[in-house]
């Protein structure tokens, strides 16, 4: 599959059928930080992505007092 | 058909304070749009580019929430006894924030970034549209620091975010340096 991130803009491939939650801490992202949007939805970290999909990492809005990201 | 009275109050915060942003960014150049205050800051065009992705996102998680709730059989409109949404609770300390594979992308063109943040609220408006017609607060996604959020404090939280980055944008501005066209 393909992963999208950004800063910069580019794609990973990841083999095989993962859960979301295993591809991020591959990518050592925490997963409360971001949402994981593949084609048209919103997937969570205990769904399977499959080997010829594509996911693309969005920020989780922080709000509070800290301003950004 | 109007919006249920809470429904109409979230969509008029959500529209001032969009409106705001817009006002300030609408008649930057590229290079101002561009001008970072320091290496690690952003610039006023990856402050746009973040709030659209992220205000995507949650029409995303509202599309996803709202599905769950029509196939598990709850009953579908808005309770009339919902006269006020849940306010969202207070930000716990500590770092906020995303990892960088997820910050925005710079030196996008303005006027597409600004473009996009337009068309990108348009499609908001379904997502409230849909809001009104459920109730919110069986609905629940986990957010990294507040713990689970209802559908209805999601929409506040892209509220409350703009009017963070908004106060950002004025900083930037407002910054020694930033170009003067």
């Amino acid at each position: 599959m393909k992963v999208i991130l950004r800063n910069p803009r580019r794609e990973v491939d990841v083999a095989g059928n993962r859960r979301v939650k295993d591809i991020l801490r591959e990518l050592d992202i925490i997963p409360e930080t971001v949402l994981v949007i593949c084609g048209d939805d919103l997937v969570t970290a205990d769904q399977v992505v499959r080997e010829g999909d594509t996911i693309e990492l969005r920020p989780v809005m922080s709000g509070g007092s800290e301003r950004a990201p | 058909m109007p919006l249920p009275k809470p429904v109409e109050a979230l969509w008029t915060e959500l529209e001032a304070v969009r409106a705001e942003i817009l006002a300030e960014a609408d008649s930057l150049s590229q290079a101002q749009a561009d001008w970072r205050p320091s290496e690690k800051d952003w610039s006023v065009g990856e402050v746009v580019h973040h709030l659209t992705i992220a205000e995507i996102a949650t029409g995303k998680l509202t599309t996803k929430l709202s599905r769950e709730a029509e196939a598990s059989g709850r009953p579908a409109g808005f309770p009339a006894d919902l006269t006020a949404f849940a306010p969202m609770p207070p930000a716990p300390p500590g770092p906020a924030d995303a990892p960088a594979v997820v910050w925005p992308e710079y030196g996008r063109p303005i006027a597409e970034l600004l473009a996009t943040m337009r068309a990108t609220r348009e499609r908001s408006r379904q997502s409230i549209d849909k809001l009104a017609t459920l109730d919110p607060r069986p609905l629940t996604f986990k957010h990294f620091r507040f713990g689970d959020l209802d559908l209805s404090q999601w929409w506040q939280l892209q509220a409350h975010h703009d009017g963070l980055h908004l106060a950002q944008i004025r900083e930037i501005k407002r910054a020694p340096g930033f170009p003067r066209a």
